[in-house]
């Protein structure tokens, strides 16, 4: 498959006219790349800040990957499909949270 | 499943269908906001109707189990909507949003049907059990 050229682009539209490009010639991986690399340093950040809370981390890690899967969504950077994946993890880690006995 | 796990259970289950439907309603009308193409999100297993109508057969259920603690039938198993009845009510109340929880992991986390049938049934006799434990000694 052919792609665009990069010398087409018309660079003054700033990141509005890079990101679609990236997202195009990488077939999305570069946002879902990207995405999985939030998760996995919040969730990691979390755990050596609280050893052992792994439903906390998977949790705060999802909620953080909701919110920039949100912007990354209509930035064009992930696809809705992608995005679902995102809302569906963060809503089985609130169950399990829910869920979750009082340790305090 | 004793003591409080019931209350957690139903609770968390409520709790999720309507952070759920937060969650949701906020991606959809912040897609509608700059123009992206919400039907892949609202569709399907994220309907928001079926999270409301989840919701409201909870709601609905919870209606149901009180009125029967009005009308002092709880524990009256003569009565056909008695103890039976109650704990009817009881399991319909919790796997009433479990099993909009499996749907949105069979379809959007691609978990297996197998596997969630497997949870599921689990699920119910965990609290065949665990009601039976609560009718009989009250804990």
């Amino acid at each position: 498959m052919a792609h665009t050229s990069p010398t087409t682009i018309n660079a003054s539209a700033g990141l509005d006219s890079f990101l679609p490009y990236i997202s195009e010639v990488t077939n999305f991986w570069f946002g879902r790349m990207v995405m999985i690399a939030i998760f996995v340093i919040f969730a990691m950040g979390y755990l050596r800040a609280k050893p052992d809370d792994y439903i906390g981390a998977f949790a705060v890690a999802s909620y953080v990957s909701f919110v920039l899967g949100l912007l990354f969504w209509v930035m064009g950077l992930v696809t809705g499909m992608d995005f679902a994946l995102i809302l569906g993890i963060a809503m089985i880690s609130s169950v399990v949270l829910f869920l979750q006995p009082k340790t305090v | 499943m004793g003591d409080d796990g019931f209350k957690r259970t139903i609770i968390a289950l409520t709790l999720f269908v309507a952070f759920s439907w937060l969650l949701i309603s906020v991606a959809i009308d912040f897609g509608a906001e700059y123009g992206v193409d919400a039907n892949e999100i609202g569709g399907g297993a994220l309907n928001l109707g079926e999270f409301q109508s989840s919701a409201g057969a909870v709601e609905g259920n919870a209606s149901a189990f009180r009125i029967s603690f009005e009308d002092g039938n709880v524990d009256d198993i003569d009565d056909a909507s008695g103890m039976f009845g109650t704990a009817k009510k009881f399991i319909t109340l919790i796997t009433t949003p479990f099993t909009l929880l499996g749907s949105v992991m069979e379809n959007i986390l691609g978990v297996p049907a197998l596997l969630i049938n497997v949870l599921l049934g689990l699920l119910g006799i965990g609290l065949i059990l665990g009601i039976w434990r609560v009718l009989r000694t009250g804990s």
